[in-house]
């Protein structure tokens, strides 16, 4: 199933000084605003919540630049390497000796080949972007400071999971952007329920985390063992340096280390976290540590799926697969910035990244391939229909997200690892461009986020209205934009796979079964994306009938409203208001006197808001909506910071198709056979081959012919039930008649349920029961031997009071009362004494006769 | 370094402290008896602490700078005799199992005196905003409302606080057996007074729990002591005179290491060794504390006051682990052959148990108590695997441990000096009025939970790819606290800082300068160490990995 794997060589190194620059203005960026980001804020005497104060300038330029910077930066490095032969493509930097002991070393290193340049690029540039975005976004957020520093804070750390040298580095980068992750869920914490969104993203994905920890500690146990039949693990990998740190230096042994590792055929061989030294020796066969690892079992297990599986779990927690995915829509209580950055263009695909990066081990295991692929299937028409009734235009897209990584994990997990690694790029464009987009709609329908209270907002958010259609036909996947060309090379690779396998198990059919998921779910996709488009853009505004509001979840700005008033105490902390915006009854029931106070002078809080935009409409709605929870008013189109970022962000949807162009049509239309772009780009790092089976031109065209039809069926079938709105009664009664089975798919299959009861409530019994036993047991036992020696030391001392002392007293008592009667002896008379003596004399006397 | 020489560093690290409790002592005479003003005796008593364990500080950052980690051996050495009739030697010195623990020592013991300061006194400022109900102030000291420690009977503290540090100190340079258990006994009695005077509610139970437990270890400890001394080979005194037997350590770990101990005649139809090894054990294991001799931990913690509690886990609970590796993996290898599948298992349900009984609790003082037994764990796990990786990750644990837990104690300290209550879920909200607090208290708590970039991650991540080889399921076991630590620790941070401020807390100041003088450092240390582990790694490594070789040559 592989080859051309042996003619490989070992990755030639250039070293580049500047690396580390990449990563760090984001994290200078992060520092200053963190440190003194409030003061700036505050710095020319605004109020700190002012919308586009000279203070907030002054906050988001140094994000901006941040990220600006480090963009710059990374296109220099796409120069430098792209300069270089294309099997040489490696820039790394060490920075420093993270930690050394025995066999384990670690380098705080980073390194840039052609796929982590493609993050880096993806990460830095639609990262500077979003952060554009942002500052129109969250102009009314009182902890605008806080904001940028968490958002800097996460492309430092996305930055270092994706340049990291070894697992080490990466791993930091994994933690770090789950870190911010939690941050930026949590950002308006007021609100528990956000704040616990942020909590439950964090131990989802350290459920991953665990997966992802033994997966690696497996694979460098597992590396060690390469050598233990020649030379036992302990001893020379591990104890080899240990002997001469004896002799010699222990601090040395750092340096010593790189000197002292067993090498085979010049490639270093044995345990290691860094990615290039386990890529040489895994595919340079003559080291035969691939025969070794091929060959190794653990618990009856082969030990390459082991290490597959778990290392996949990890990436199931971060990038939102079966069963670990539940963090990702509660993640939406986010805003609206952060879940187009993290939870859609770069986090998410951290497993995605991860898998690729490990092609060559992946590879190795046709079960863990298999795994991966059918995990990947499920999760895409598994969340592809809750995407289907779902009303919160937030979470339409993060189930779309789970699904379209789903079609990621199908590529890689095939073994179309470019083909993965391409929908994770064109996924980064037109999902940001739709989560935007959706953010702007939210902004311009003051903070209304269920697509039932929209409509018709086509004519009155046009930029908006337009990228988020084109983003919407990228992802349905009609070729004029770029979802088709990776989803097709997805599922066209899915269906030609036959090597795949399941527990060991060779299976055949799978590739097929996942292909047609896979078809099944593109055609969902297609109907729930248009669907939404529909609801959103076409037929008559909706807003201002004054519903419930129950799906307000992006209250920011109706905050902002009533951060006057408070702003005396709105400081560092400022998330503290938020909690006031939560929905209607928040508004009457729950804002103190003072909160109401405010909207005398919100105006400045809200007034620039629709520049360009009709004042009169806003001024209309304007009373009335922060009366009455934001829902009144015509919308409007979003500042320029976001308009231009939608626009570009759209174009590049379109645009990057054109790395994709497959090769039957380069072959068709322009007489040409070189591989899509994208691919010969990752072709050095990609260097796991698989085998397809071969197709004829004719069943390609046949397939993506089936591709295009799967959204066009999706298409039409969203334009004619959503399209104006039209249907909304027999929706309803529709709806009615399957109440049952729409309830279950509307509440999302209850898996949130089913965790809480297989999980949360039996580790906090076991808890509460341990706990128990620990206050009652174990220290009971210890309270009961100071009980049962303080009973024995009660009865000692009654011994001791009543025997010992007693019998001490007594013949105290007895010498007293001896004395006394003595005393009457004491006569003062001579012949007394003398009686005396003679008598004890006669005594003694006595005695010694009678005694033996 | 300056005055500071190769010879002397270690016993002006280990006396300075009790020149100055003696400075004291005097300070209380000459008050007894001069009629000084109560207010100058406090406040020069604290000044005479704050210098005396700064200097103790800078002869440690100074022994730590000696000290050369490519040198195997015992570095900073004095030797003299002491007491010859029994050949007992004033024999301190330092190798890479302890120099770190001196530093660490040094450092926490400054930190936790800076603690004991009344200065900006965060309950002060509480009570100036006008939170706190006057009658839990400074005003009264009744039995319901005591005056805060830091005001109580100063001299009295900052004596019994000094002669602390000597004893932890001189526990960690001493070489020579019957030293160390001096300086062993010497920690219990200001320890016991610290947390029995100076305590809260239930101090009385807590410090006596806490004396008798750690005594009964002791005298587990010293009838081993006793042990390996009458079986020793005979030995040179430093003077040059021969003696029947020794107590210098680094001479009986060469005797144990050479088989001196194993074959020494059985006890009661038990090995020797075995018998020894387990005496010492139960001894250290109290210390650490090992489940299940672990329950004095939180009762201990919660009534001392924020100081102690910050030396005790910073510190004492090290000298557990460090005892072990002094005397039990050192001196009887083969005995530590025998029981290391028993110290995994122990210190995976230190690990897995105490994280559960984290979730559970309601005390945030108790849960961070139980999380140092559940930490502690980690060096159990990682020193009984017995490789390269294991026994590092083990001593780096102590350290970063020793580096985190002090910031979680100095956190409660801050909350319970303004509320008085320590109650999880009675606060809420808390980031709004106090974000600086929040801003350190989430980086302690990402740091003890393993986050990557704070200290806590590395030690565990060593602790586990050194355990693994070895102990694969037990690993495993182990690392499911990765999920239970970030619940209990996000779960606290969601109930006590997010979600709507709760009435009550209106107002409450934010950190004083006291707080952060102690939390800063720490803060700046824990990052430092979570990027440049290799800071401590390059100066234990040697020692280390030469003592695991012994105990399973390969």
């Amino acid at each position: 199933m592989e080859h051309a794997t042996s003619e490989l060589a070992p990755i030639v190194v250039s070293h580049a000084s500047y690396l580390w620059l990449i990563p760090l203005f984001p994290l200078v960026g992060a520092i200053i605003n963190a440190s003194i980001g409030w003061k700036l804020q505050g710095l020319f005497g605004e109020p700190r919540e002012m919308k586009g104060g000279r203070g907030k300038q002054l906050v988001h330029s140094i994000a901006v630049l941040a990220m600006a910077a480090s963009f710059a930066v990374a296109a220099y490095a796409f120069f430098q390497l792209r300069a270089l032969p294309a099997e040489d493509r490696y820039l790394q930097q060490t920075l420093w000796n993270l930690l050394s002991a025995g066999r384990l070393s670690v380098d705080f290193a980073f390194a840039l080949d052609p796929l982590s340049m493609m993050m880096v690029l993806v990460i830095t540039g639609i990262g500077t972007l979003i952060h554009v975005f942002s500052i129109g976004y969250m102009a009314e957020e009182p902890a605008y400071w806080r904001f940028f520093c968490y958002l800097n804070l996460f492309v430092f750390a996305m930055l270092l999971l994706v340049m990291g040298d070894n697992f080490a580095v990466m791993f930091f980068g994994w933690e770090g952007v789950g870190l911010a992750s939690y941050l930026l869920i949590s950002f308006w914490y007021t609100d528990p329920e956000k704040a616990k969104a942020g909590m439950k993203a964090f131990v989802a994905n350290r459920f991953g985390d665990f997966g992802f920890i033994v997966g690696l500690l497996l694979l460098f146990w597992g590396l060690g063992g390469a050598w233990q039949a020649r030379e036992g693990y302990l001893r020379n990998t591990d104890y080899a340096p240990a002997a001469a740190m004896n002799t010699t230096a222990g601090g040395a042994l750092a340096a010593d280390a790189d000197a002292l590792a067993p090498r085979v055929e010049g490639v270093k061989v044995g345990p290691t976290m860094n990615f290039r030294e386990l890529r040489d020796q895994v595919v340079i066969e003559a080291t035969g540590v691939k025969e070794h690892l091929a060959g190794s079992t653990i618990w009856g297990v082969s030990l390459l799926t082991l290490i597959g599986m778990l290392l996949f779990v990890g990436a199931m927690g971060k990038s939102a697969q079966l069963p670990l995915y539940v963090w990702l829509p509660d993640a939406m209580a986010g805003p609206t910035p952060v879940s187009a950055l993290i939870h859609a263009a770069t986090m998410v695909t951290a497993g995605v990244y991860m898998v690729a990066r490990l092609n060559f081990l992946f590879v190795l295991s046709p079960s863990a391939m298999g795994w991966v692929a059918l995990i990947g299937a499920l999760t895409a028409i598994f969340a592809a229909s809750i995407g289907f009734f779902q009303y919160d235009i937030k979470k339409v897209l993060a189930y779309s997200t789970v699904s379209q990584l789903g079609f990621m994990f199908i590529g890689v997990g095939t073994g179309a690892y470019w083909a993965g690694v391409y929908h994770l790029l064109t996924h980064a464009f037109f999902k940001a461009t739709l989560f935007l987009g959706s953010g702007s709609v939210i902004l311009g329908c003051h903070h209304e986020q269920d697509m039932r209270k929209m409509g018709g907002l086509e004519k009155h958010m046009p930029i908006t209205r337009w990228t988020y259609l084109i983003a919407t036909v990228a992802i349905a996947g009609f070729p004029i934009a770029n979802g088709f060309y990776s989803k097709d090379e997805i599922l066209w690779k899915a269906f030609t796979s036959g090597h795949l396998a399941l527990f060991g198990q060779p299976t055949p059919w799978l590739g097929p079964a996942i292909y047609v998921i896979g078809l099944i779910a593109a055609t969902g996709t297609s109907f729930y994306m248009y669907r939404s488009y529909y609801m959103t853009f076409t037929g008559e505004y909706r807003g201002g009938e004054g519903h419930g509001h129950e799906h307000n979840e992006d209250p920011h700005a109706a905050v902002a409203a009533h951060t006057p008033a408070i702003s005396a105490k709105v400081h560092a902390s400022d998330g503290a208001v938020h909690a006031h915006g939560t929905g209607h009854a928040a508004h009457t029931l729950d804002v103190p006197a003072a909160g109401h106070g405010g909207h005398a002078d919100h105006g400045h809080a809200h007034g620039a808001h629709d520049a360009g935009h009709g004042a009169a409409a806003h001024d209309d709605g304007h009373d009335d909506a922060h009366a009455h929870g934001h829902h009144g008013g015509t919308p409007h189109e979003s500042p320029w910071q976001i308009t231009i970022v939608l626009a570009t962000l759209a174009a590049g949807s379109v645009v990057t198709l054109f790395l994709g162009i497959p090769v039957l049509w380069q072959h068709t239309f322009l007489h040409a056979s070189t591989a899509p772009l994208l691919e010969h780009w990752l072709e050095p790092v990609l260097t796991a081959k698989v085998e397809f089976a071969e197709g004829t031109p004719a069943m390609e065209w046949l397939f993506q012919g089936l591709g295009v039809a799967a959204a066009t069926i999706g298409f039409v079938a969203a334009r004619a039930v959503y399209k104006d709105n039209k249907h909304a009664a027999a929706l309803a009664a529709g709806i009615e008649r399957f109440k049952g089975a729409w309830t279950v798919v509307y509440n999302k299959y209850y898996v949130d349920e089913l965790y809480a009861f297989l999980v949360l409530k039996p580790s906090v019994q076991l808890a509460r029961a341990l706990s128990w036993v620990d206050g009652h047991l174990v220290d009971g036992l210890v309270n009961a031997a100071g009980a049962v020696t303080r009973a024995f030391a009660n009865l000692d001392g009654a011994i001791d009071k009543y025997l010992v002392d007693g019998a001490v007293n007594a013949v105290a008592s007895a010498t007293m009362g001896l004395g006394r009667s003595l005393r009457l002896v004491q006569t003062g008379r001579i012949q007394t004494y003398l009686y005396g003596a003679l008598g004890g004399a006669l005594v003694v006397v006595l005695l010694v006769f009678l005694l033996p | 370094m300056f005055f500071f020489t190769e010879g002397n560093v270690l016993s002006w690290a280990t006396f300075f402290p009790l020149v100055g409790a003696g400075i004291i002592v005097l300070m209380m005479i000459a008050r007894a008896f001069a009629g000084l003003d109560k207010k100058l005796v406090d406040e020069a008593s604290r000044w005479t602490a704050l210098v005396f364990s700064g200097l103790s500080l800078a002869a440690a950052v100074a022994a730590w700078m000696l000290y050369d980690p490519s040198v195997p051996g015992a570095q900073l050495v004095a030797q003299v005799v002491w007491i010859k009739a029994f050949n007992v030697e004033y024999f301190v010195g330092a190798d890479g199992l302890s120099i770190s623990m001196v530093l660490l020592s040094g450092l926490i013991s400054f930190i936790a005196t800076i603690a004991s300061m009344p200065w900006w006194s965060g309950e002060k400022a509480a009570e100036m905003a006008g939170m706190v109900d006057h009658d839990h102030g400074h005003g009264h000291d009744d039995a319901a409302h005591p005056k805060h420690f830091s005001v109580r009977m100063v001299p009295g503290y900052m004596a019994m606080l000094l002669l602390l540090q000597t004893g932890m100190m001189g526990t960690f340079a001493a070489l020579d057996m019957f030293l160390f258990y001096v300086f062993w006994e010497v920690m219990l009695l200001p320890m016991y007074f610290l947390i029995g005077v100076w305590g809260g509610p239930r101090k009385e139970y807590a410090a006596i729990k806490f004396f008798l437990y750690t005594l009964a270890g002791s005298v587990l400890m010293l009838l081993a002591i006793i042990g390996l001394y009458y079986t020793s080979q005979p030995y040179s005194l430093v003077d040059g005179t021969r003696a029947a037997h020794t107590f210098n350590l680094l001479e009986l770990a060469r005797q144990g290491q050479t088989g001196v101990f194993a074959s020494a005649a059985p006890i009661l139809g038990f090995a020797f060794t075995k018998i020894v090894f387990v005496g010492l054990f139960i001894g250290f294991a109290i210390k650490i504390p090992m489940f299940p001799f672990h329950t004095w931990l939180p009762d201990a913690h919660v009534e001392a006051p924020t100081p102690i509690s910050v030396i005790l886990a910073g510190v004492l609970l090290k000298m557990g682990i460090y005892g072990i590796l002094r005397f039990n993996y050192a001196l009887l290898p083969d005995a530590t052959a025998w029981a290391a599948n028993a110290m995994a298992v122990f210190g995976v349900i230190n690990i897995v148990y105490a994280a559960f009984v984290c979730l559970a609790q309601k005390d945030l003082k108790k849960l961070i108590a139980y999380s140092s037994v559940s930490h502690m764990g980690f060096s159990l796990l990682g020193m009984a695997a017995m490789t390269p990786q294991g026994i590092s990750g083990a001593v780096l644990n102590l350290f970063t441990h020793g580096i985190i837990s002090p910031m979680l104690f100095l956190i409660v300290g801050v909350i319970y000096d303004r509320a008085h209550h320590r109650e999880i879920e009675k606060f809420g909200g808390l980031a709004s009025e106090l974000p600086e607090y929040t801003a350190i208290m989430g980086l302690a708590f990402f740091a003890s939970l393993g986050l990557p970039g704070l200290c806590g991650f590395v030690s565990e991540f060593m602790v586990f790819s050194g355990a693994f080889p070895v102990f694969t399921t037990y690993t495993i076991i182990s690392a499911t606290s990765v999920i239970i630590t970030a619940a209990y620790y996000l779960w606290a941070i969601h109930r006590m800082f997010l979600g709507k401020l709760n009435k009550a807390y209106v107002g409450y100041p934010d950190l004083v300068w006291r707080e952060r003088l102690t939390l800063y450092p720490l803060a700046a240390f824990a990052i430092f160490l979570g990027f440049y582990p290799q800071f401590i790694l390059s100066a234990v490594n040697g020692t280390l990995h030469a003592l695991v070789q012994n105990i399973r040559p390969l």
